[in-house]
């Protein structure tokens, strides 16, 4: 039993195995400012198929403006957002996983999806904490 | 008269089923080969449980890119910084010309051209390093963003030499 173990240890190690930690993926969809609510929805989807997903968050205008003015506040130039309103900045979608691996192609889709503006992954690694952007055009 | 024997065996009987050492033989090979196939199959479960994965070989491209106002002095203390580090490749200089090249492939692979508005002025000059290995340390990595000079540096992780997968920020 022992040499069995053995054996396959060393086969598995000379095969590439190693410890894989369970990293944590952002996916973040930025939708166009003109998308339609049929066009978010139609995205959410998508998301919703994310294995390991936390749930799908769907961030409104409204509070992209605040999320601006905070970011503004702190570099102290809030002024440059006097006048401007909500209408003018696009919703987004945003959706957390956990895993070891992340498959691209669950949300490589969306590049192609009307009212879809942008898609990114980002990767907090479990072990050392380092963010990664992965490439999942 | 026969002497009974003890216990009341035939023992015609009893020697015809004693095992042959030729089959005792099978016997404790087939015990011994179940019990390095269950060996085997623990190991595997154990490791897949505690998160043992099968990690491909990547390659990754260490770029360093250099602020407007680096000298050529802090470009080569750059280039051999990253020339001591335990990589594969060697370190070396881009011109802006071979960085604009380089950030045309870039685009290229991700199916977009590069804007023609970026011209090889509007790139920064950098210093890359190349190497492969399942994983890539940050730690000797962390000291290139403190170096005079240097603005900013990425780690492109790419596979099978052509598909980038990520950019690790160090």
């Amino acid at each position: 039993m022992l040499a069995g173990g053995t054996v396959a240890l060393g086969v598995l190690l000379l095969a590439g195995w190693r410890h894989v930690p369970v990293h944590r993926y952002e996916i973040n969809v930025m939708l166009a400012v003109e998308a339609t609510t049929a066009q978010r929805d139609a995205a959410r989807v998508v998301l919703d198929r994310v294995p390991a997903n936390q749930g799908v968050t769907v961030v409104t205008r409204e509070q992209a403006l605040e999320r601006v003015r905070k970011l503004m506040a702190d570099e102290g130039k809030t002024t440059m957002l006097d006048g401007v309103k909500a209408e003018v900045l696009p919703e987004s979608l945003k959706v957390s996983a956990t895993g070891r691996d992340f498959d691209c192609s669950t949300v490589s889709a969306l590049h192609g999806y009307a009212g879809v503006k942008s898609v990114r992954v980002a990767r907090t690694h479990g072990g050392n904490g380092s963010l990664a952007e992965l490439d999942c055009s | 008269m026969t002497t009974p024997e003890p216990y009341g065996l035939d023992p015609v009987t009893e020697v015809l089923e004693i095992p042959s050492p030729r089959r005792l033989r099978r016997v404790h090979l087939a015990v011994a080969g179940v019990s390095a196939l269950a060996g085997a199959a623990a190991v595997v479960a154990v490791l897949l449980l505690t998160g043992w994965r099968e990690v491909p070989v990547n390659q990754y491209e260490v770029r360093v890119f250099f602020t407007d106002e680096a000298t050529a002095a802090q470009k080569e203390t750059v280039r051999a910084a990253l020339d001591d580090l335990p990589f594969d490749g060697d370190g070396r200089l881009l011109t802006r010309e071979e960085a604009l090249v380089l950030m045309r492939k870039v685009y290229a692979d991700r199916g977009t051209p590069l804007p023609d508005t970026i011209k090889a002025d509007s790139v920064a000059e950098m210093a890359v390093v190349a190497t492969s290995g399942r994983y890539l340390d940050c730690a000797p990595l962390s000291s290139l963003k403190d170096r005079p000079g240097v603005r900013a540096f990425h780690v492109f992780q790419a596979r099978d030499e052509t598909v980038l997968i990520a950019v690790e920020q160090c």
